[in-house]
């Protein structure tokens, strides 16, 4: 009884053990991104001006103010690829989504610089977002299941998820 | 009857003792049990009321918690434009454009842009400061940006002891491979002038302690060092006498009330 008493508060106290830092780093190469992205050769990088509409339609996404004047991207026929830096508490995270005939086709934490909330880099979250597509209202078609402890990571990332669709959609309809 | 009678003064003497120190208790608690309350409902809202992302900039407070600006890692200045590392903050013209940041490699402006760089991040700003874009140059680049310069109206950046340089408007970085090296001016560290320096080190020391933690620190009386974490101590002892005397009064003060019942044959 005592072991499993003991047990029991090893596993509940896991996160608070692991102490600042904690599973924060660097967990993938943006060019390792981009390779699996696009497994021939990643095409050249293009830049996205936010500006106008646009950016009203990004910072509404995001609920505050976008701090840049232009993006990056990968795009190559109807698959396009986006990096962008979303704060979660303090510090940026980094996260990449690649978008196919506009819907998510995939979601990866690329860094993680705070000391909390770093669950948000396990498949078991990022995979919500496989097919997800934007809603006429500017949210995703379905429920994101959020982490204890991570909500704030969890929020950033779900905004990007929903920025990376309207990029994309924005960059379609320009053709 | 000449047994009891002693007993029952004790009795009413220790109520008077206990009424008298509830009372006192009560009073000289007032002030703690309301710091407490406020600052943990505060402390329990304080992501939701944006606590942990609003800092204070008492400068007497500041000091009280020994947070000082340290000097700067690495400054570069170019055409009336500077770009400082301190303490992990990387400052463009005294605006605060990333934190967490491990070396400055260098500043190139290219009016009406600024290119700053670190080891691994290339932020592309105007010459206001807004950020326009930031690059991770760590995907493009063999190893860390060992230095940054321009030529001829584009950016240029070493790594790995190969040259690279970007568009006009800095988009992208390409291989340079016949560089005419006469032609490119670098970017050297410079110290900051001593009002520049004031100016950074400031905004530091500002961005240094948040409401929260002022918050947690005088919810448990860390505020005053070990001398507060002992009166808080003394303060939980004072709640716990506090709330069982007022537990014994109110036991002693029912039994009294069904005794009076009972002789008056149920009646109040």
């Amino acid at each position: 009884m005592l072991r499993l008493f003991i047990l029991i508060l090893l596993v509940a106290s896991g996160p608070a053990l692991a102490g600042p830092g904690g599973e924060a780093g660097r967990y993938m190469e943006t060019d390792d991104y981009l390779s699996a992205a696009f497994p021939d050769e990643p095409p050249a990088p293009r830049t996205l001006w936010i500006s106008g509409e646009l950016r009203e339609a990004v910072e509404r996404v995001l609920g505050h103010r976008f701090a840049a004047l232009r993006v990056r991207y990968w795009h190559d026929g109807a698959k396009s690829v986006w990096i962008l830096d979303e704060i979660g508490k303090e510090l940026p995270i980094t996260i990449g989504v690649t978008v196919a005939d506009g819907a998510i086709d995939n979601v990866r934490v690329l860094e993680f610089r705070e000391s909390r909330g770093w669950e948000v880099r396990y498949p078991f979250f990022t995979d919500q977002f496989v097919d997800a597509r934007l809603e006429a209202d500017g949210r995703l078609d379905r429920r994101i299941d959020g982490i204890t402890g991570a909500t704030l990571s969890v929020g950033a990332v779900t905004r990007i998820a929903r920025v990376a669709l309207l990029l994309d959609d924005t960059l379609q309809t320009k053709g | 009857m000449t047994l009891s009678k002693p007993k029952a003064d004790s009795g009413a003497r220790l109520r008077i003792w206990l009424r008298r120190g509830h009372r006192w208790l009560g009073v000289v608690l007032v002030f703690f049990v309301l710091l407490l309350a406020i600052s943990g409902i505060a402390l329990n809202h304080a992501e939701a009321w944006g606590l942990d992302r609003r800092y204070l900039g008492w400068s007497w407070l500041l000091d009280a918690y020994g947070i000082e600006a340290p000097p700067p890692s690495a400054s570069f200045a170019d055409g009336g434009h500077r770009a400082t590392l301190l303490g992990g903050h990387l400052y463009f013209d005294g605006v605060d454009i990333a934190r967490d940041v491990e070396a400055l490699s260098g500043l190139a402006v290219l009016d009406p842009l600024a290119l700053v760089a670190t080891s691994d991040r290339a932020f592309i700003l105007t010459t206001s400061g807004k950020l326009v874009q930031s690059i991770d140059v760590a995907a493009e680049l063999p190893s860390a940006v060992a230095r940054v310069g321009r030529a001829g109206g584009v950016a240029v950046m070493e790594s790995g002891g190969r040259l690279y340089r970007s568009d006009p408007e800095i988009t992208v970085f390409e291989p340079w491979e016949a560089a005419p090296q006469e032609r490119i001016w670098w970017s050297s560290a410079t110290s900051p002038g001593a009002a520049d320096l004031e100016v950074l080190q400031r905004l530091y020391r500002g961005r240094g302690l948040t409401v929260e933690r002022v918050l947690a620190d005088l919810h448990s009386g860390r505020i005053l060092a070990i001398f507060g974490t002992l009166l808080m101590d003394l303060v939980a002892v004072c709640m716990i006498v506090l709330s069982l005397s007022g537990l014994i009064m109110w036991i002693q003060h029912s039994r009294r009330e069904n005794g009076i019942v009972r002789r008056n044959g149920g009646q109040r």
